[in-house]
């Protein structure tokens, strides 16, 4: 046996299985952890700009709830909402 | 296809060369696989700088090594912190004489780029060229590394280099 083929038969017997499973659902499953993580990071200003502007535009709402305004808030909370799950949505990286 | 689906093929297929060039260069194999989820996980986040072209697993041996320096300076300054006293793994492979020197062993006696380089070009058979690019040292320098880090290991094996 030579020098070199000795080296490579103790590399084999450290080789990780060409097939573990395992390893690959532990990665995805770290893997989902991780975008969840970055998901709530990014989603953080995103809500806290949400809260100031409804802080900022509460006595607007509340002067057009008393003028029957409901359907327009309606309208306008499904729209807000609408926004954020495309904002949410986009910058996921793609894949190859 | 979500992109769950579409990442597990990759990670599939390159896991084992992932994993083991982790492995011979950690000496330690949970470690290792710790450090390979890693190298995957910022794999898919930086996967829009990958260039199209290039050799997707070399791509990822280059984000192994990166990652294992960086696990390396960390392990440094924590033990800086509590104040032990750092030890090579060299003193410890070598100044035993009782302790029985597998290869794994006589992978921790070689210098981190040593290592390195013997793991890429004798291990998982990458070009001298293609090392030297990705452990971004000069060629010359990855050659010496080899013939110095196979002498070392057969060496440290018993046998005659």
């Amino acid at each position: 046996m030579t020098d070199d083929s000795r080296l490579a038969s103790l590399w084999a017997l450290e080789e990780p299985p060409a097939q573990d499973p395992a390893f690959v659902l532990a990665t995805l499953d770290r893997l989902a952890r991780r975008r969840f993580r970055m998901k709530v990071t990014r989603l953080v200003p995103l809500f806290v700009a949400t809260m100031a502007g409804c802080w900022a535009i509460a006595p607007s709402i509340e002067a057009l709830l008393q003028s029957n305004g409901v359907a327009v808030v309606i309208a306008a909370a499904i729209g807000f909402a609408l926004a954020a799950k495309y904002a949410s949505d986009a910058a996921q990286p793609e894949l190859m | 296809m979500t992109s769950r689906e579409r990442f597990a093929p990759l990670v599939a297929a390159h896991q084992q060369a992932v994993r083991a060039f982790l492995r011979r260069l950690c000496g330690d194999s949970a470690e290792a696989d710790d450090l390979a989820q890693e190298v995957f996980i910022a794999a898919w986040t930086s996967l829009d700088s990958f260039r199209r072209d290039a050799d997707f697993r070399l791509w990822l041996y280059g984000i192994a090594y990166r990652k294992f320096q960086a696990s390396r300076r960390a392990a440094r300054r924590r033990r800086k912190r509590e104040a032990f006293v750092a030890e090579s793994a060299e003193t410890v492979a070598i100044s035993d004489p009782d302790m029985r020197l597998d290869l794994q062993k006589a992978m921790m006696a070689l210098s981190e780029p040593q290592r390195a380089a013997v793991a890429l070009c004798l291990a998982a058979g990458v070009s001298h060229g293609d090392a030297a690019a990705l452990l971004a040292l000069p060629l010359g320098t990855v050659k010496a590394h080899v013939t110095r880090g196979r002498a070392m290991l057969l060496s440290m094996l018993g046998e005659r280099p």
